[in-house]
C-alpha cells in the first residue's frame, strides 16, 4: 500500500461530511452517461481497428496457403499440372 | 424535527421542476433510445449474416449516433440540475439562510423525501394527463 492510499483511506475515516450527494434519479443519469460515451466509444474501435486488423490477418494466410500450394505444384513437377502437354507428347 | 418540515417543503419545488424539465426535455426517451441503439448494435455485432464490411461501416454509424444521444441527454440533465439547484438554493436564501446551505441539505431525509416528492408529483401528473387525454 502506497502513502496516498493509506492517507486518503486514514481521511475517510475521519470525514465528517461529504459535500457530494446525488439522488438517484442524477445517479442513473450520470451512470447512463458515462455508460453511453464508454459503448460508443467502444463501438467506433470495434469499427476502426478490430475489424481491419481482423480483415489483414484473415489475408494473410490464406496468401501463405496459396504460396504453399503453388510451392507443392512447383515440387511434383509442370507435367501434371499441363496435362495436355503430356498426353501430346 | 422543524428543520425537517422546512427541508421538505423547500425540496418540493426543486424536485418538481427537476422532473417536469426531465419529461419536457424528453431524456428519459432519449435514454430509451440509446439503450435500444446500443441493442441493435450487439445484435449487429453477434450477427453471422452481416458481413465485417457492412459490420464496420454500420458500427461506426451506430457509435455516433450514441454519442450524439449521449450528448443530448448529457445536457437535459445539466439544464433540469442547474435549475432545480439554482432554484433551491433561491429557497434557502429566502427562507432559511441561518445556517450554511451545504449544512443543511446534508441529511439522510434530503433523499428520501425528494423521491416520496417525486414520485408523488409523477403518479399525480400521470393521473392528470390521463383525464386530459380522456377528456380530449
Amino acid at each position: 500500500m502506497s502513502a496516498r492510499t493509506a492517507v486518503a483511506s486514514v481521511s475517510f475515516l475521519f470525514s465528517d461530511i461529504a459535500f457530494g450527494y446525488i439522488g438517484p434519479g442524477m445517479g442513473l443519469g450520470t451512470l447512463g452517461v458515462i455508460l453511453g460515451v464508454v459503448v460508443s466509444i467502444f463501438l467506433a474501435l470495434v469499427a476502426v481497428v478490430w475489424y481491419p486488423i481482423k480483415r489483414i490477418f484473415r489475408k494473410s494466410p490464406k496468401r501463405t496457403d496459396d504460396d504453399r500450394s503453388n510451392e507443392e505444384d512447383d515440387k511434383s513437377g509442370n507435367e501434371e499440372s499441363y496435362p495436355k502437354d503430356k498426353g501430346d507428347d | 424535527m422543524i428543520d425537517g418540515v422546512i427541508r421538505f417543503l423547500v425540496l418540493i419545488a426543486p424536485t418538481c421542476i427537476f422532473i417536469e424539465l426531465i419529461i419536457r426535455l424528453r431524456t428519459v426517451r432519449k435514454a430509451r433510445r440509446m439503450m435500444q441503439i446500443v441493442n441493435r448494435s450487439l445484435k449487429v455485432i453477434s450477427s453471422k449474416k452481416i458481413s465485417e464490411h457492412w459490420k464496420e461501416k454500420a458500427l461506426l454509424a451506430y457509435s455516433r449516433r450514441i454519442m450524439s444521444v449521449t450528448i443530448i441527454v448529457f445536457f437535459g440533465l445539466l439544464v433540469a440540475l442547474i435549475s432545480a439547484s439554482s432554484v433551491l438554493a433561491l429557497e434557502w436564501k429566502l427562507f432559511v439562510s441561518s445556517t450554511p446551505f451545504m449544512i443543511f441539505f446534508d441529511h439522510k431525509d434530503v433523499v428520501l423525501s425528494s423521491c416520496f416528492i417525486a414520485l408523488v408529483y409523477g403518479w399525480a401528473r400521470t393521473k392528470v394527463c390521463e383525464r386530459t387525454l380522456f377528456r380530449a
